[in-house]
Parts: structure tokens; sequence; C-alpha cells
């Protein structure tokens, strides 16, 4: 069995009959609709979202066959299936092998983090190349937006440059050290410079001995690692964060929550943000709870000490309920119905 | 002007190839040309260096996006950043600015399809252009190999231009082929530029074989013995893969494959890494190769042959541009004609969908076609678009599509029976030249004077190493160093890559 076929399994198992493979062929896409969104979340396969667009639609029912015809799978109607016993067994087995990465968040990141990497293979190689003095060389990336943000970006001064470079390196080098060797070795092999051009996902993965699409998963991963630490630490990375630092539009929020998010991220208070944008204060509220909700990162301490989302929980669990008006009254009307539901949509 | 100072300038080169002074010499005074050149033999400096002498745009019509986005990157990475590919994959609003600063661009790449827009008419009109030229202009005749429905407009849109002068390009064209682009083109004033299409540095083997299995075994053998850089083409995506799979097994040298069906940042990076030679062989679909400019190329085999001999002679033209002794394989067996044959049997629209078609707009009568309604029109019938505008064409012809995509309401019956009359005609002229293919495959005598022969050209001089029928020595193209066999691959350090990308010293990438 193939890692692809694993994978498959893998998503068919947390479904559960319960919504079509094609539904899960839009997750593993990335393509966004309220239904996609929901289901991955409901499923636990949200970390999988976007992060398989390579496999087109006929491979993907090509593999769905295949695992149907060797009885991996059970149809359970038309287009809905359940996995065997036999199915699960040997899903769990290469799961065993070849884990899913600790970091990997489709869902959290995968459309910034697809762009992030476009600009940076990009950015390096101009780097790598300019800086030997040879400005004749074959971009690896000819999407006319990506090659305007490089243009705009790019430092004109040799001395820049070669800040720029060392920089990148550190920064680079510093990341990747907390990660397996095998993970920073497909890493830098996928990067083009000077000297050498970039491997694809398959030829790095030959390389490294792994199937070709848990590479993809690894290579995935090792992006979505980096953008979390960007976030959690700009100063850290004050170099690569140049890379990320307007992708925020492409979290997924509706518009209005995005703004009252990137006015939180200047340390607004909910008052301030309802009074500027003209909007209620409980609309605000909407926005954090959306937040909250999408934005994996995203700490509700200042909205809720950390005890008091303990107590919440813990009430929660007792009354087994996600009601919101008897966990309010069990706490005696101490914490609002907004910090009640925070609390609630963070623990998920 | 100096045109050979010119040439050194801005392309590098001291001197020029065959032709290319004679067609830029009439371009540059306004006249309208019809050049034949042989595959890999810089048709591009034909247009591009008049770019530097005429005053406004050059616009080339290019049938393959990938081709003018090739070319487009190529002349940005010259140094020439005044160019553009204007095609229906930018964005609305990359459209938008490209359009509203038209003027600046030098270098103007367009789809036949887009071309056809009203408003692109008018920006271009008033932006000036200086040189109208069609690449692969044996693309306007249905006589030719790839002939495709837009290309039979572009005499109108030259005409909204205002009429500037007009370069026809061609690498493959039958003398009927050329006849028809010049009138076609309403081109009776050309100057022709027609030079001999033979690479006489590119030797020829063809090898019938009794079975797959058997072409296989050739295949690995050929691999594993014949110096590199070179490409296998397969008709199927899935042939080029496995293949290429097989042949890593030997370790006999560095095997990518490339097809259509990868991501764009894949298919950039393999294309690059053959161009550096970090790649000795592709197994490849006929979507790689064209615009990729490659002067080393060893030897191109052919798994599959290709379905016509224009197109044979356009892919083995890939190697050997540097001038330097190269060769062609092609292995085939008897049922390699079966499979060609059926796909093309498979393009031509069904009867059920030309009828589908013509009910639709038979229930529209008087009525407009919308884009909408074109839409899901051609979806519900299940036409692919080429096959549309193939039928759209015609119609139009027949005038049953007006301007403006009215529906004149018009007879069913005759009208389906023009269509399938049409498209049997077109299944009929793919089936022929398939035909001939297959006959140059069969064929006694020199295979060089044979396809020659199709072009009505005559081959002036035997090349020492001609053919499998003339003879030819294999060794010739053989590895020498058993070194290269066994290459040793320097060990990855990941931190040391790292330090060799950013051009760091190497201490500071050891230290932790």
């Amino acid at each position: 069995m193939n890692y692809r076929e694993a994978l498959l399994l893998f998503c068919l198992n947390q479904i559960n009959g319960q919504r079509t493979i094609n539904g899960l062929y839009h997750l593993l896409q990335g393509k966004k609709s309220s239904q996609t969104i929901q289901d991955g979340k409901l499923f636990g396969v949200s970390f999988l979202f976007g992060t398989c667009k390579h496999i087109n639609r006929k491979e993907f029912l090509e593999t769905v066959t295949r695992l149907h015809n060797e009885r991996f799978i059970i149809k359970k109607s038309e287009d809905t299936f359940l996995v065997s016993e036999p199915g699960v067994k040997i899903m769990e087995g290469i799961l065993r092998k070849y884990p899913f990465p600790d970091h990997l968040d489709g869902w959290a990141y995968q459309s910034r983090a697809d762009l992030f990497w476009k600009r940076l293979s990009l950015y390096v190689q101009s780097l790598s190349h300019l800086l030997k003095g040879d400005s004749n060389f074959l971009p690896v990336n000819r999407e006319d937006n990506i090659q305007y943000w490089i243009k705009k970006n790019f430092p004109m001064e040799q001395n820049e440059r070669e800040a720029w470079a060392n920089n990148l390196y550190n920064e680079i080098l510093s990341l990747l050290n907390d990660l397996t060797e095998n993970e920073s070795t497909l890493f830098t092999y996928r990067l083009s410079g000077f000297h050498r051009v970039g491997l694809t996902i398959n030829q790095a993965a030959g390389r490294i001995g792994v199937d070709s699409d848990f590479a993809n998963l690894l290579f995935k991963g090792i992006l979505h690692y980096i953008m979390k630490r960007l976030q959690e630490n700009e100063q850290k990375y004050p170099f690569l964060s140049v890379f990320v630092k307007d992708l925020e539009v492409l979290l997924p929020l509706t518009d209005s929550a995005r703004k009252t998010f990137s006015m939180l991220g200047k340390n607004r208070t909910i008052k301030e943000i309802a009074g500027y944008r003209r909007l209620k204060e409980s609309t605000i509220e909407d926005h954090i709870v959306e937040i909250a909700m999408n934005v994996p990162e995203f700490t509700i301490d200042s909205f809720v000490a950390p005890f008091e989302q303990e107590e919440i929980l813990e009430i929660s669990k007792q009354l087994r309920t996600k009601r919101l008006k008897p966990i309010k009254t069990a706490l005696e009307d101490r914490l609002s119905y907004f910090q009640i539901r925070l609390v609630l949509v963070k623990e998920g | 002007m100096n045109l050979q100072r010119l040439l050194q300038k801005h392309f590098g080169f001291s001197t020029f190839r065959k032709g290319q002074q004679e067609i830029i010499n009439d371009v540059v005074q306004g006249k309208n040309v019809l050049a034949m050149l042989p595959t890999g033999t810089g048709k591009s400096i034909c247009y591009q260096l008049p770019g530097y002498i005429l005053p406004g745009i050059i616009l080339v019509v290019s049938p393959l996006l990938s081709l003018m986005e090739d070319q487009v990157q190529q002349l940005k990475s010259n140094g020439e950043k005044r160019a553009l590919a204007l095609n229906s994959f930018l964005s609305l609003s990359e459209r938008k600015t490209a359009l509203s600063n038209l003027a600046q661009y030098k270098y103007i790449y367009v789809s036949p399809e887009i071309l056809q827009h009203p408003i692109i008419q008018k920006k271009l009109r008033d932006a000036g252009v200086s040189l109208f030229v069609i690449d692969e202009a044996h693309c306007i005749s249905q006589w030719g190999h790839e002939f495709r429905t837009d290309y039979l407009k572009l005499s109108g849109v030259r005409e909204i231009l205002g009429n500037p002068p007009c370069l026809a390009l061609t690498a493959t064209a039958t003398e009927a082929v050329r006849k028809d682009i010049l009138s076609q083109l309403q081109l009776d004033d050309a100057e022709s530029h027609i030079y001999g299409i033979d690479r006489s540095n590119i030797a020829i083997k063809v090898e019938e074989h009794q079975s797959v299995e058997e072409k296989v075994t050739a295949l690995l053998d050929y691999s594993s013995k014949l110096k590199g850089p070179g490409i296998v083409y397969f008709s199927s995506r899935v042939w080029a893969e496995r293949m290429a799979a097989l042949i890593e097994e030997q370790k006999v040298g560095r095997v990518a494959f490339y097809h259509a069906g990868m991501e764009m940042e894949d298919r950039l990076l393999i294309q690059k890494q053959f161009i550096n030679d970090e790649i000795d062989l592709i197994c490849s679909t006929n979507a790689f190769g064209m615009g990729i400019n490659k002067p080393n190329v060893r030897y191109v085999i052919h798994f599959h042959f290709p379905g016509t001999i224009e197109a044979y002679l356009q892919e083995i033209g890939r190697a050997g541009r540097d001038g330097a002794e190269s060769l062609a394989v092609l292995l085939y067996t008897k049922e390699d004609y079966q499979l060609p044959a059926m796909l093309m049997q498979q393009e031509v629209p069904e009867d059920k969908q030309v009828s589908g078609v013509l009910d639709y707009l038979f229930s529209m009568g008087g009525n407009q076609l919308t884009p909408e309604a074109e839409k899901s029109m051609i979806q519900a019938v299940g036409l692919s678009e080429v096959a549309w505008g193939f039928l759209a064409f015609h119609l139009g012809k027949r005038g049953v599509i007006m301007e403006d995509n009215f529906i004149k309401p018009f007879d069913l019956k005759s009208t389906f029976a023009s269509l399938k009359g049409i498209i049997e005609e077109r299944t009929r002229v793919k089936l022929n030249r398939l035909y001939e293919m297959n006959r140059w495959l069969e064929r006694e005598g020199c295979r060089r004077q044979n396809y020659l022969g199709h072009f009505d050209q005559c081959l002036e001089e035997t090349p020492e190493h001609c053919c499998d029928y003339c003879g030819i020595t294999l060794s010739k193209y053989e590895k020498r160093d058993e070194l290269n066999r066994t290459r040793l691959q320097e060990k990855f350090l990941w931190k040391k890559e790292l330090t060799r990308l950013f051009h760091q010293s190497e201490e500071v990438g050891i230290e932790e």
C-alpha cells in the first residue's frame, strides 16, 4: 500500500461515512466553502486542508477505486465509504511508520504557506545568482504577482544584498536546526541557487528515500512550522517575516473580522475598535469568536484568564452541555456569554 | 543600421545563422515575409532583432501559452524588460494594467483567441504595431498539421491594426501549406525565404520491434549506452512516468519525467535542471521541448511516434542545436499505428454532440448566445473547447452564428449534414497525415531523402552519418568514459548546501 492510499484511508475513517468522497476531495484541494470548512473541523481532518492540490480528481477517484477493489473500504452508499477492519489496520501501520508531521496545519496556514514558498524560493534564487553577478537566469516562478513582489522587495545595492543573504541564511539555519535531519534536507533540496536547480518534491522524496506523497506532507509541514514560528516571534526573524507580513489577508476570515483581527494585533481594545469602526461592541465580539474559531495561534487569554477558561470547561463537562445559559448560571453570572462562547469555540 | 552589431549587443552572437540576415533585411524594409527555417535555428531572432530598429510594437501571435511565456521569460533574462504575454490566463486586473500601458512594451505575445477582442485590437492599434508576426504559421492551414480556426481570422485583425508588415514563420510546411498561408493571410506580395529543413547533424535510426516488451528492452539499452543529454517521447503521462522509473532503476544517469499534468513549479524546475545539465535524460510527453533552448541535446528517442511527419521533425529537431553530431531513434511496432488513429477518432466530436449543439442553437434561433449559455452548452454536451471552436467557426462560416453571437434560424438537417461532412473531411486529413508518417517508417530508402520529399525538397548532400538505411555507426553516439556511468554523487549535507546557496563561508555553516 502506498502512502496516498493510507492517507485516504485515514480521512475516510475520520469521516466515517458521514460525508461524500467529493467533500473529501474538496478538502484536500483546499476549496473554501463553509461546508468544507465545517466538515474539516468536525471530523478532525482540517490539518490536511489544501495540502494535496497535486492529486487531481482522476487520480483521487482511481485511488478510491483501488481501495474499494481491495476491500479496504466498503461502500455505504453511492459515494460514501466506511473503512474496513483490515483497512484500518494497514493504515495505522503505515501512519505509525510515517506519522503526520507535528506542525502540519493546512487549515491555518496552507494558503499563506503556498505564497510564502513561491516568494522565498524565487527570492533565494535571485539572491544566489545576483550575488555572483549573474542576472541572466530563468526564474523558478513566472507568476507576475510573485515576480512583482520580489522586484519591490529586492535590495539594489550589493552590500544590502549580502546583508540579506547573511540574515536569511541565519534565520533559515536556526529554523531548520530545530527540525529533523530529513526535514531540513528536504527543504534545502527544494531551494534553487546559483550552483544548482532545486528539486521537485518527487525528486527530493527519492533522495531522502520516502514516498513522494509523504514527502509532500513533510514539506508542507515545514512551511507551516516556519509560518507558525514567524507569527509567534516576528522579532527573532525580521527578514523572513517580510515574506509573510502582508499575507494576513489570506486568513480564513470574513473581511470585517479580518479588520478587527488586524486592529487587535495593534493592541486595541474591543471598545476602541468598536468606536473606531462605528460598530457595536457585540459585533466586534462576534468577530473575535470567529477569529478564535479560525486562527489556531490566536490566544484568548486577554479576554478570559486561563483559570477562568478551565473553570468554564470544567462546568461544561460536569453539566455535559455546551449551551451557554446553564453554564452562565452555574458560574453565577461571573463571566459573560462572550467569554463562555470564546472558550467553547477555542476548545472546539 | 549595422545588423551585426545589434546581434552582438542584444543577443550575444557574432554571426547570423543561415537565412536570418536576409529575412531581417526584408522585415526592416517593411516587406511582407514568409520564412521557413529548420527547427531550432533561431527563428525568433528574425523578429526580435528588428524590434531594435522598428519604432513600434512587435506583435507576435503564438499558438501555445507555454511557448509565449518561455519567450517572454527568455527576453527578460536577456535584459529586455519590455516583453509581455497577453493571454486569457492573466487576471482581469493584470490585463487591465497591461492594456493601459501597452505602448510601454516592445514585444507583445498574444494568443490568436485574445486577439479577437475588439478592446485589445483598439489598444494595439492606438499603441502602434510595427510588425505583425505569425509564429507557427502552418496553424493557419487546414492542410497543416495543427490547424487552428482562430488563425484564420488573423488577416482581418491585421487590417484593423492598420495593415502593419507581416512576418509569417514556420519550421515545417509543405508547399501546399505555404501557398495556403499566403492566400489566407492575403500576402500575395510577400517575399518567401524557404530554407532546407534538413538537419544534417542529426542521424536517423528507425527500428521495428515485435512487441512492446522488446521496445522497452531496446529503450533501456539505449538509455544506458547513449551519451546524453537526451529526450524520450511517449504518447502518455503514464508511460513517461513508468519508463522514467525503470530507467532510474538502472542507475545509469539522472532521469526525470515531464508532462502537462505536473504542477507549474515542478515543470519549471525540471526544465531548468535539464537546461543546466543536471538531468541526463527526460522522459516526456510532447508537452516538453517547445520553447526550450538547449543547444547540446545529443539524442531524441521516440518510444511512441507522433501523428505527422512535421511533428516528428519538430521533435527530433530539439537535438543538436549546437551543430554537433546527434542521434534520433524511433522505436515502433506494427500495432503502434492503431493508438494514434484511435485517439484521432476520439478527438472528433461525436454525432450525438454535434446534434446536441445544433438542437440547443436551434432552440435559440433569433436570440443571442451569451458567454454563459455558450459555456453551459459545451459543458452539457461534453465538448472540448478546441472542438467547440472548430464547430463555432464553421457555423459562423455558414451564417448560423452571426455577428455578436446572434443565432440565425437554420435548417437542422442540412446543417447537421454539412457539419458532419466537414468533420469527416478533417478526420480524413488527420488520418492521412498519420498514414504518411507510418508510410515513411515502412518505406525503403534513405530516411532523409524520404522526408525531404514530403516537403518537396531534395537532399543536396548525404551527410556522413545519415540514417539506418545509408548506414550509421552507433558507437559514435555512445558514452565514452565509464566514469560517467558511476558518477559518485557528492553526499548532500544540508548545512553545507545552505552555505553554498547564500554564498556564506563554510566555517560559518558548520558552526551550530
